[in-house]
């Protein structure tokens, strides 16, 4: 009976040991071991696979170093740095010309010629906020494709307007002519314009220089005239006889007045007027923080390539210990 | 008469105990860190794939740096010869440097040699192993800069038996653990060759009827993820730009 009991006391312990034996220091055996690296390298090419198409990292360039900016990160930032450096953009005119002339025929007494009148307009100034709106990207080559919005948000003008009416028959008879200048002011409508163009990349020594190619661009500015310009020209009508004022009102001056403004003036932006060479903000460059050490780092581009969905740049890196003779020159780079 | 319930188990227990001898792997200790080694890059590996699905893994947010496993290499051989000294007594003297970055994993081998101050004549060879950790933007020049963390040591000795196997014992007794980290706070941070600009300045300018006034935005770069593979370490960055005050002397 005690020597069964020991048997079995013995049993459970040698059962115990050679489980924790087999838990934490007993190893898989050959056909596992091999099974396992099998699993292991399928796995792993499985891995490379996908993220090799994923990244676009077969695009990129054999470097040393690699700097991949994918086409939406470029646009994201790119809102984001136009929407900061473009926050205070202002147009400003000066000593812009508007006219416009024709003859005003309406039923006065049968149907005939009223008069003819020409309206100048000289506006000094117009200041105008443009606001940018977010950039589209594309990526072709070398070259990134912007299409860029630009709001012209708010803005006033000021200036003279000279109204000139040569009266015929029986409306030049009652209203003679007449020659007259009002100052006038107005508002710029808003209005959104797109500006496209591009950036043609190339490596320049450490990082990428992105130099810009926007052609030049006609914007028409729409003016509303002020409240107090029509109260001007409503009174020049008004002051005028009862016979006159309905010739006038046949002329329909307050909207001739309102057509030539509401046109607007055509403005010539230059060419790349918004947009400036940039240097990508990656630098591919040996650290300048380090404490002195016998180093040699050379840093040569490798390439540049601009594929539809990233932008791959890449350096061949090559760092070493400066051999004595080199350390008693003086280091390089 | 003996008790028919212990006699099952005593009888049960012999059978248990031959089937599992029969059993039982046959691999030591060496195939056990192996298949360790193996299991956990699967389930790293796993669990790219997994992001890599999702877009999360090189994906389109991010800015992507690769950085050759032999760029690495070149980067901690140059803070070798290391020469250090563990609890006074035992002192370390590394020399060589492998890098590999495969199968999710980054890989660190450091060869060298120790010997003890009371014996001197008993040199123990020594490979250190571990991992590059800590990928970050460093100090306000921009650059990415990483550390080299260790987590295993494996020591041959060599030299009088005596004096080497207490070497031996020494070292696995006081280096592992928090004499690894103490080892590897001595390797310099690596700087990595790759500056991000912190600030983005835009001078104030005219061109025809167009005026744009002086700009200044911060550069945010950050790193979101490290990935070992294919030979790169690959540091994906969260990039974003915001504004700061306009700064009229600021130029480009």
């Amino acid at each position: 009976m005690k020597a069964l009991r020991r048997l079995a006391v013995l049993t459970a312990l040698l059962g115990g040991g050679l489980f924790l034996y087999a838990r934490f220091w007993m190893g898989p055996g050959p056909e596992e071991l091999e099974r396992l690296r099998r699993d292991h390298a399928a796995l792993r090419a499985s891995v490379e696979r996908q993220l090799r198409r994923a990244g676009g990292v077969a695009d990129a360039p054999e470097s040393t170093l690699l700097v991949g900016v994918p086409a939406r990160v470029a646009e994201r930032v790119g809102a984001e740095v136009v929407a900061g450096f473009l926050r205070e953009v202002t147009l400003s005119l000066h000593d812009l010309k508007v006219r416009k002339e024709d003859e005003v025929r309406a039923t006065l007494l049968g149907r005939r010629t009223l008069g003819r009148f020409s309206l100048a307009l000289a506006l000094a100034e117009v200041r105008a906020r443009l606001r940018p709106g977010k950039p589209r990207l594309s990526f072709a080559g070398d070259l990134v494709r912007v299409a860029l919005p630009v709001t012209i948000a708010e803005g006033s003008g000021r200036g003279r307007l000279r109204f000139q009416w040569d009266g015929r028959g029986m409306a030049g008879a009652v209203c003679g002519d007449l020659d007259t200048t009002l100052q006038v002011a107005g508002t710029v409508v808003p209005g959104t314009h797109t500006l496209e163009g591009a950036f043609r990349l190339s490596t320049e020594g450490s990082t990428i220089v992105a130099r810009p190619e926007f052609g030049e661009v006609k914007v028409r500015v729409p003016i509303e005239p002020s409240r107090e310009t029509w109260n001007a020209v409503e009174a020049l009508v008004s002051q005028r006889s009862a016979v006159c004022r309905t010739a006038l009102r046949a002329a329909d001056l307050q909207e001739k007045l309102r057509s030539a403004l509401g046109r607007g003036v055509v403005v010539t932006l230059p060419r790349n007027a918004l947009a400036r060479e940039m240097r990508l903000p990656a630098a591919i460059e040996r650290p300048v923080d380090l404490p002195e050490r016998s180093m040699h780092l050379d840093v040569r581009p490798s390439g540049l390539v601009v594929s539809p969905g990233r932008l791959w740049y890449g350096a061949t890196v090559e760092v070493r210990k400066l051999t004595v003779d080199e350390e008693a020159r003086g280091p390089s780079s | 008469m003996p008790n028919p319930a212990l006699f099952g188990v005593a009888v049960g227990g012999l059978v248990f105990v031959s089937l599992g001898a029969a059993a039982c792997p046959q691999g030591g200790p060496r195939a056990r860190a192996e298949a360790i080694a193996l299991r956990r890059q699967m389930d790293e590996l796993r669990r790219l794939l997994a992001a890599a699905e999702k877009d999360d893994v090189l994906s389109s947010r991010h800015v992507a740096v690769g950085i050759r496993q032999e760029l690495v290499r070149d980067l901690v051989q140059l803070t070798l010869p290391l020469e250090a000294a563990v609890a006074g007594q035992i002192a370390f003297r590394l020399e060589t440097a492998e890098v590999a970055f495969q199968g999710g994993e980054s890989r660190v081998t450091m060869r060298g040699r120790a010997r003890r101050a009371a014996t001197p004549e008993a040199l123990a060879d020594l490979t250190v192993m571990g991992g590059i950790h800590g990928v970050r933007m460093a100090g306000r020049g921009g650059y990415l800069s990483a550390r080299v963390a260790l987590d295993r040591i494996e020591v041959r000795g060599s030299g009088a038996e005596g004096a080497r196997g207490e070497l031996v014992e020494r070292l696995v007794e006081q280096v592992g653990g928090t004499g690894l980290t103490s080892l590897a706070e001595q390797i310099p941070p690596l700087e990595i060759p790759v500056r991000f600009e912190r600030t983005l300045s835009l001078d104030a300018g005219t061109v025809g009827p167009i005026s744009i006034a002086p700009a200044r935005l911060a550069l945010r770069v950050e790193v979101a993820e490290v990935v070992a593979l294919d030979g790169r370490l690959w540091v994906l960055l969260d990039v974003s730009a915001a504004p700061q005050k306009a700064d009229a002397g600021g130029a480009r």
